[in-house]
């Protein structure tokens, strides 16, 4: 690897043959015994239908008594506990960033999952800050940190009046490397946000720092712009994510990706915008053209069964997928499941809905929060 | 015996196991570092599989399916101790086999092993497994932004820690 490294980029070709390099150097003959993991396998299937004979039994007695489950060992449990967090619009986010460090500039927003994550980086990726905020309730789990250490919750300084605590405290301790910490504060609203700060120089004074960070967040609905605007929608497709990269020189490069579902937490439909240009990962796994498309070339794959060189299965090869590239500097790609494809039929399918998309150039200043129309 | 009463289930399961092996020990030491760990991490999938073997067999991409179980049962048994994994072996291990450049084979197996569990899983999965990353979501059963998420912050730190080998590598070669 030493030669396909620098200080700005990581060469993804390199990453990827190395792996496979480390594979084939680590892995000894194999001496599993697959009579003793048959027998143990019928074992289990065997005290799994005893368990499931007993499953009335046992809900009877739930039902008759109750049962007081104590905490965990910090007397906190998971948000998922405090009920389903209601819908939010993928296209407003929660919170942005107040005043930033020098150098720092916001390279990445994503609103695909429960959690909204904002990033701040310095050119390259590296250092950043990557503030979380969590869905209201109550606060989420501790989880893990590096090496599968519990985090654990550590006195901190309240930010702006309000309750503050480290997942670990710098400077580093067990789960943490050189560099880095993570605070978790309360907003206005009560609501649990995190601030995590990675690869800061030697001598940072980490907890000033992410102090001041965290007390410039402002906890405010703010639009998200994107750089595509789509037409005529199906209406059983709902937007239910946005992510929105800006960092060419960074890990996932330049990147935009809309999500839609058809049904509850399905991803029926994706819309992917990515720069060729400078993006390592992008250019690592683009497909190769096999057409054209308004004069661009551009890749099609039709849902059906396709096979790695290998001959294992692709996972989603029931996707149906169409690639364009170089439109107004980015590369577009669409794809959708079965149930996305259905839904896009009566319109022309991936190839109409392309023909419905403006691709608004790269230039955050033409972006639109408004993409659906 | 297999549980369909002929056998033959028992038999396509073997014939299955038997082919994938190789593959599954490969994504196994990938994730976690250790090829004596690896062998328990397919056992314990392999043996799952045998489990749901009924309805595994009928999946449209069981390979996938079956890297799915490897994987979840390596993020689950973060928290276990190692006296608590079983193993099924019938020899001692053999020495592993040898990287092309044993330098940067280390390089790298040192940068992956200080990434925390989810993130290399999400780096074998893209990188190694060349899924997308709505692939990869799908096999963690996490957002696709997660993985971006986990992906850039585990290619930032892989970046920083083979950049550092680098330097040092260059360091050594202008004192010899």
């Amino acid at each position: 690897m030493t030669d396909r490294t620098s200080h700005d980029t990581i060469d993804l070709d390199g990453l990827r043959s190395g792996l496979h390099d480390l594979a084939e150097a680590s892995v000894p003959p194999i001496r599993t015994d697959l009579a003793d993991v048959r027998a143990r396998g019928a074992r289990a299937r065997r005290r799994r239908r005893a368990a499931r004979a007993a499953v009335p039994l046992a809900a009877g007695l739930a039902a008759a008594a109750v049962i007081a489950v104590p905490a965990g060992g910090d007397g906190h449990r998971p948000s998922v506990a405090s009920g389903r967090p209601a819908a939010r619009d993928p296209l407003t986010g929660p919170a942005t960033f107040g005043a930033l460090p020098a150098g720092y500039r916001v390279t990445i927003t994503d609103d695909a999952s429960g959690t909204f994550q904002l990033t701040a980086a310095k050119k390259g990726g590296l250092p950043q800050y990557v503030l979380s905020v969590y869905p209201p309730g109550r606060e989420p789990a501790m989880g893990m940190m590096r090496g599968a250490v519990p985090a654990r919750r550590v006195p901190a300084g309240k930010v702006n009046g309000r309750a503050a605590h480290w997942l670990q405290p710098p400077p580093p301790g067990a789960g943490t490397a050189a560099g880095e910490a993570r605070l978790r504060f309360q907003s206005p609203d009560g609501r649990w946000a995190e601030l995590e700060l990675d690869a800061a120089p030697a001598g940072t004074d980490l907890a000033a720092q992410i102090h001041r960070v965290a007390a410039g967040v402002r906890f405010a609905p703010a639009p998200l712009a994107v750089p595509v605007r789509l037409r005529d929608l199906p209406a059983g497709l709902r937007l239910i994510g946005t992510s929105v990269s800006t960092d060419a020189t960074s890990g996932i490069g330049w990147r935009t990706v809309l999500t839609f579902s058809a049904a509850t937490r399905s991803r029926d439909l994706t819309v992917t915008l990515g720069k060729p240009a400078g993006d390592r990962m992008w250019a690592g796994g683009r497909r190769a053209p096999n057409t054209t498309v308004d004069g661009h070339a551009a890749y099609r794959q039709a849902a059906g069964p396709a096979r790695t060189k290998e001959g294992l299965t692709r996972v989603g090869a029931g996707l149906d997928v169409l690639c364009v590239y170089e439109v107004t500097g980015t590369d577009v790609c669409l794809e959708a499941t079965p149930k996305g494809s259905a839904l896009l039929k009566a319109t022309g399918g991936l190839p109409g809905l392309y023909a419905r998309t403006t691709v608004l150039g790269t230039d955050p200043a033409r972006w639109t929060s408004a993409p659906l129309g | 015996m297999g549980w369909d009463g002929d056998g033959t289930a028992d038999a396509e399961y073997t014939a299955y196991v038997t082919g994938r092996l190789a593959w599954l020990h490969k994504v196994a030491v990938l994730l976690c570092q250790d090829p004596a760990r690896a062998e328990d991490l397919v056992q314990t999938a392999a043996i799952r599989l045998y489990v749901h073997w009924a309805r595994a067999r009928k999946a449209d991409n069981l390979d996938g399916y079956v890297r799915t179980l490897l994987v979840r049962v390596f993020l689950a048994e973060q928290g276990t101790a190692w006296w608590r994994r079983v193993v099924t072996v019938r020899q001692p291990p053999d020495a592993a086999g040898r990287a092309a450049d044993p330098d940067a084979a280390l390089d790298l197996r040192a940068a992956l092993a200080a990434l925390g569990p989810r993130q290399r899983a999400v780096v074998v999965l893209r990188f190694y497994c060349d899924l997308s990353v709505e692939q990869t979501a799908r096999e963690l059963g996490c957002t696709p932004g997660t993985v971006k998420s986990q992906s850039s912050r585990a290619l930032a730190a892989l970046r920083a820690r083979l950049t550092a080998a680098d330097d040092r590598d260059l360091s050594r070669e202008r004192l010899a």
